[in-house]
């Protein structure tokens, strides 16, 4: 036995611990609720000095997967971890790494699936991996999430067969429990014993191909390999249970069962909801009721024998699957029904979807179902498939709040003069706009002081006429579309922010075809993309290719310069040196390590007719760029504005100055006005006395340690970049 | 101590810090107490000012369930005004202990809030705070600490100290002051009302919920309350001093001030969070600071909204909600 110790740990946190002993060569990660916090805590440990793991933030889920697979092809320890359309977004990358044998761990906390967003445990996300051959582990709780990471990775390597271990995503991942750790770092290590991978792609000496081209003759033998090590790794599991078990005194196995033996009703169901059920089998057990209940730890290889085993004496198994497969079954019904038919288990299958979107099980709702499964018993007519707890409300009454803002009510009375080469907007000021009716209204959630609704509001004051808005993900959205409430006065959609850009030249593209067929009224829509800077990180191909093509729309980015919807994480835009929860300071690491991206630089390749950037200090510059983009994108194509917004939670300011703060950023010229013009560059604001951008990264609690004396090349080093680029905008 | 399992819920707002207190109360009970805990929030978006729930387990015995806590033994409030706006009430038991924040006066608490039978315990927790200038959930975790009864004093120092002192070495000695002054000036009243039921009422179904997630009801959330997510100060508006001049509106979150033909007819504090972003831009100080519950004027809906509404009562301070319309 190896020394443990007690912890009281979350999910995550349970992971962090493991990967901590394993000190994994590479994490390629993309942050995802509610999986991020083992990138960030991973990233803490390395900034202490605990480990020396590369960290690397891709700019989505599917480049992270790419890193990992890449990391893991040079013979390094891999770890990752992600959730729900993070998943699914890297989905593609998972059969390629299992097809060609590289093992690493992806951790998945699971989550719901969009559409429509949310960002609570199911497992819609999960039950996609199932086809992608990989090892799926489930862990029930905090304490299978480490043994799982420890056993997993070794199985992993030993069959050369990449693994996920999922838990349930908030249920496990954020809830702290009592749990035992081993004591020492070398005792893991001498458990999961040296990564000896089959190839790598660095071994210069003996060169190989990796990831032939491959005709019908050869396909099939892969696969056929692939489920021959998916085989070899129940053979493989049962060993390492073994020997876990002599190091832990904890016993695992394919599943987890509880007074199973001589239950005449069998509650099935995966994860968290197990150690629940048990609560609800002690009660009914009390009464004298034999109910009995099952939980599976292994998705693949799928533990079909075990399973039947202990349901063969049941008269009715009760299935909850937390996830539907829509007029099929939920994937977890249909693969242990399946198995039952093929171990010829006689006993009544229901089966009941729950819990979708986080909703909670509680032990009465267990209980319920057990007295289902016993109504069934007796032979009453049950449904064998069914949604549990859905709403029975139907009373339903659109409610009426505005006028429907057109193109008479928001006419301001602008005037544009376009002498071909310069456009100008006349009659256009801040008290005039005072006038606009709000296309964004009161009543969303954002925090006191953010900067989002101010950027929206003022750039609306500046488009007359009709409106349609895509959102890409992000806070901007998620505290506006609060279901069943909706700050937009205006028609609205919400796309995940790979796609924001593509979806809405679709929407656009759409209108102007079914006018032109005569099936719509004539009209005109000014269509805006809006989009956090995380949104053009991942987005960012979507975004450009859209510029490239040209459509009659604008893209509005507020650039808060991080991922604060997540918790803030670094985005490509946060500020060199600045600290995050994935980028940290006072140890090892300092703060983010690469200078922020120019997106507007990158926009300018497109050969768009219009650029222009914005910031609160300055409104009358503000709306008029708004209509400019307007005017723009009615005649020419696409316009691109870029605001800085302030995050008053995670700039770590007080929300009263952040008008102050932008202020500093325009004025140092770290965030400088001005607009490409059908090419021509124009400084819009030239700022009297150009301040140093000490005086804005002081103003932020996220930048202020750049100030001091240790921190002077990273300072100098922003300073001499602004200065460059002012410079160059000059020129 | 307790028979088997121990349960405290706790009721906050974004930004008050309840989430490190149901932290703070779990490795409590993991590491000193020496007990099965468990501890976990209500899960949403990382925003201030939202609603948040903690919950709390412990018990003798392995931990099992994992759902959220209905029926709590203790049940701490952060923020007084959430009992009005939130089911936070819900499940008390008449040996229930509820731990308040407020400033109120015992009797101007229950009547506020409606309390059912309970042991309820108040503490002026913000003031506490500022005297000490430490957080008000440090104040809070003293006096929920009392109110638990079977916990020593000593082993809550202990945890601050792992918690506030790793963190944040400096605020540590006036952490444990305002944490012993909760513990201490923490105040019990026994409330008998029999009559006081809460219920709770799911309204949507698949049936009236539209099709795609679809949201017809544009604008809706102006129907929201949002006072509840200030943190003590709020704008006062002086309309001699005011020149109209628009900038008020072009820095506000929440869309507060409410102009007609260029005019500023004053605020909707129904909506604002008390950001003050207002107060620092107002070029003639007609938006000054001021603290929560001393006057001000209040405008309600009524003027953005379209002018053909029918529509039967005016709600509080001239706000127009979905109870408002004539249903016909």
């Amino acid at each position: 036995m190896f020394c443990q110790k007690k912890v009281f740990l979350s999910g995550n946190e349970a992971v962090c611990y493991a990967s901590k002993q394993i000190d994994f060569h590479v994490m390629g990660y993309y942050p995802i609720t509610p999986s991020t916090q083992i990138a960030e805590g991973i990233d803490e440990l390395k900034n202490n000095g605990e480990v020396s793991t590369v960290m690397i933030s891709a700019e989505g889920e599917h480049s992270a997967q790419g890193i990992c697979y890449g990391a893991s092809l040079s013979g390094a320890r891999v770890i990752n971890a992600t959730s729900a359309n993070g998943l699914l977004y890297c989905l593609e990358q998972l059969p390629v790494q299992a097809g060609t044998r590289m093992p690493m761990v992806l951790n998945v906390a699971t989550r719901t699936v969009s559409g429509p967003l949310c960002i609570k445990g199911d497992h819609s996300d999960i039950m996609f991996c199932l086809n992608t051959g990989w090892i799926i582990m489930f862990a029930k709780d905090n304490q299978e999430a480490y043994d799982f990471n420890l056993i997993g990775l070794k199985v992993s390597e030993k069959v050369k067969v990449p693994i996920i271990i999922a838990y349930d995503g908030f249920f496990t991942s954020h809830q702290k429990r009592n749990m035992q750790v081993f004591e020492k770092k070398e005792d893991v290590l001498s458990y999961v014993g040296k990564n000896e991978p089959l190839y790598t792609a660095i071994n210069v000496k003996e060169p190989i191909t990796i990831g032939s081209y491959m005709n019908e003759a050869d396909v099939i033998n892969n696969k056929y390999q692939l489920y021959n090590a998916i085989n070899l790794a129940r053979d493989v599991f049962e060993d390492e249970f073994e020997n876990f078990y002599k190091l832990s005194g904890r016993k695992h196995s394919f599943i987890n069962s509880y007074f199973t033996e001589d239950a005449e009703v069998i509650f099935i169901s995966l994860g968290s909801s197990f150690d629940t059920s048990k609560v609800a089998v002690d009660k009914m057990r009390a009464k004298g009721k034999k109910v009995g209940c099952l939980t599976l730890n292994t998705l693949r290889p799928f533990p079909r024998e075990e399973v039947s085993k202990r349901c063969k004496n049941a008269s009715v198994i009760i299935i909850g699957d937390r996830q539907d497969s829509y007029n099929s079954g939920g994937s977890l019904s249909n693969e242990i029904k399946a198995s039952f038919f093929d171990n010829k288990v006689k006993g009544k299958v229901i089966s009941r979807v729950y819990g979708l979107g986080g909703k909670d099980l509680y032990v009465e709702d267990v209980e319920e179902f057990f007295n289902l499964g016993f109504s069934k018993v007796k032979g009453e007519k049950i449904k064998e498939f069914d949604y549990y707890g859905i709403g029975e409300e139907k009373s339903f009454k659109k409610e009426k709040y505005f006028d429907v803002i057109d193109e008479v009510n928001s006419s301001m009375g602008y005037e544009i003069e376009d002498d071909g080469k310069e456009v100008k907007v006349k009659k256009i000021n801040i008290k005039k706009a005072l006038n606009m009716p709000k296309r964004v209204v009161s009543g969303h959630s954002a925090c006191a002081g953010c900067g989002i609704p101010v950027n929206l509001n003022l750039f609306l004051k500046g488009i007359e006429g009709n409106v349609v808005m895509l959102f890409q993900t992000g806070c901007g959205m998620v505290v506006t579309t609060n279901y069943p409430k909706t700050s937009f006065n205006i028609n609205y959609v919400h796309n995940l922010f790979q796609n924001g850009a593509a979806t809405l030249s679709g929407i656009l593209e759409g209108y102007k075809e079914r006018q032109r067929r005569g099936e719509i009224e004539k009209g005109k829509i000014t269509f805006i993309m809006v989009s956090g800077d995380g949104g053009m990180d991942i987005g960012l191909g979507s975004a450009l290719a859209t510029a490239i093509r040209n459509h009659n729309m604008i893209i509005f980015e507020y650039d808060n310069g991080g991922y604060m919807n997540t918790g803030y994480q670094y985005s490509y835009t946060t500020p060199l040196g600045a600290k995050s929860s994935t980028s940290h300071i006072g140890g090892v690491e300092r703060g983010k390590e690469y200078l922020p991206k120019n997106s507007v630089k990158l926009f300018e390749a497109t050969g768009i007719n219009y650029i222009a950037t914005v910031a609160e200090s300055n409104p009358q510059d503000f709306i008029v760029k708004a209509k400019k983009a307007q005017y723009y994108a009615d005649n020419f194509g696409l316009a691109y504005v870029k605001a800085i917004s302030a995050c008053p939670l995670n700039w770590q300011d007080e929300a009263r100055y952040e008008r102050d703060v932008i202020k500093k950023a325009v004025e140092s010229c770290y965030f400088p006005l001005y607009e490409i013009e059908r090419g021509v560059k124009r400084v819009t604001y030239k700022p009297k006395n150009k301040i140093d951008v000490s005086s804005f990264l002081g103003a932020m609690g996220r930048t202020k340690h750049l100030l001091k004396e240790e921190n002077r090349d990273i300072l100098e080093k922003i300073q001499f970049n602004t200065d460059k680029f002012w410079e160059e905008l000059n020129n | 101590m307790f028979k088997n399992i121990y349960e405290i819920r706790i009721e906050s707002i974004g930004g008050f810090g309840a989430n490190l207190v149901g932290k703070m109360l779990g490795e409590l009970g993991a590491i000193y107490l020496n007990l099965e805990a468990q501890s976990f929030a209500s899960y949403g978006s990382e925003k201030r000012g939202s609603p948040v729930k903690s919950y709390i387990r412990y018990s003798k015995n392995e931990i099992r369930v994992n759902a959220p806590i209905k029926e709590p033994d203790l049940l701490a409030i952060f923020k007084l005004d959430l009992i009005e706006k939130e089911n936070v009430l819900a499940g008390i038991k008449k040996d229930c202990s509820v731990v308040i924040n407020s400033s109120l006066s015992f009797d101007e608490i229950v009547e506020k809030g409606k309390i059912p039978s309970c042991n309820l315990y108040v503490i002026d927790g913000l003031k506490i705070a500022i005297e000490n200038k430490a957080r008000l959930n440090i104040v809070m975790f003293g006096a929920i600490l009392k109110a638990m009864g079977f916990v020593d004093i000593k082993d809550g120092e202990k945890v601050i100290k792992d918690v506030v002192g790793k963190k944040y070495p400096k605020s540590l000695e006036s952490n444990l002051k305002a944490f012993k002054t909760g513990f201490e000036s923490v105040k019990l009243y026994k409330i008998e009302n029999e009559n006081c039921v809460r219920e709770y009422k799911e309204l949507r179904g698949y049936v009236n919920c539209e099709i795609g997630g679809v949201n017809s009801s544009f604008g809706n959330s102006i129907t929201n309350d949002l006072q509840g997510c200030r943190e003590g100060f709020l704008p006062k508006y002086i309309r001699e001093k005011c020149i109209d001049c628009g900038f008020c509106d072009s820095t506000c979150p929440d869309m507060v001030f409410q102009f007609k033909n260029g005019v500023n007819l004053g605020m909707d504090l129904y909506h604002c969070k008390g950001c003050l972003r207002c107060v620092e831009i107002c070029p003639t100080n007609a938006l000054v600071e001021a603290k929560e519950g001393e006057s001000y004027d209040n405008i309600g809906n009524i003027y953005l909204l379209n002018k053909d509404f029918d529509f039967d009562k005016v709600g509080e301070s001239g706000w127009i909600d979905s109870e408002s319309y004539n249903n016909n």
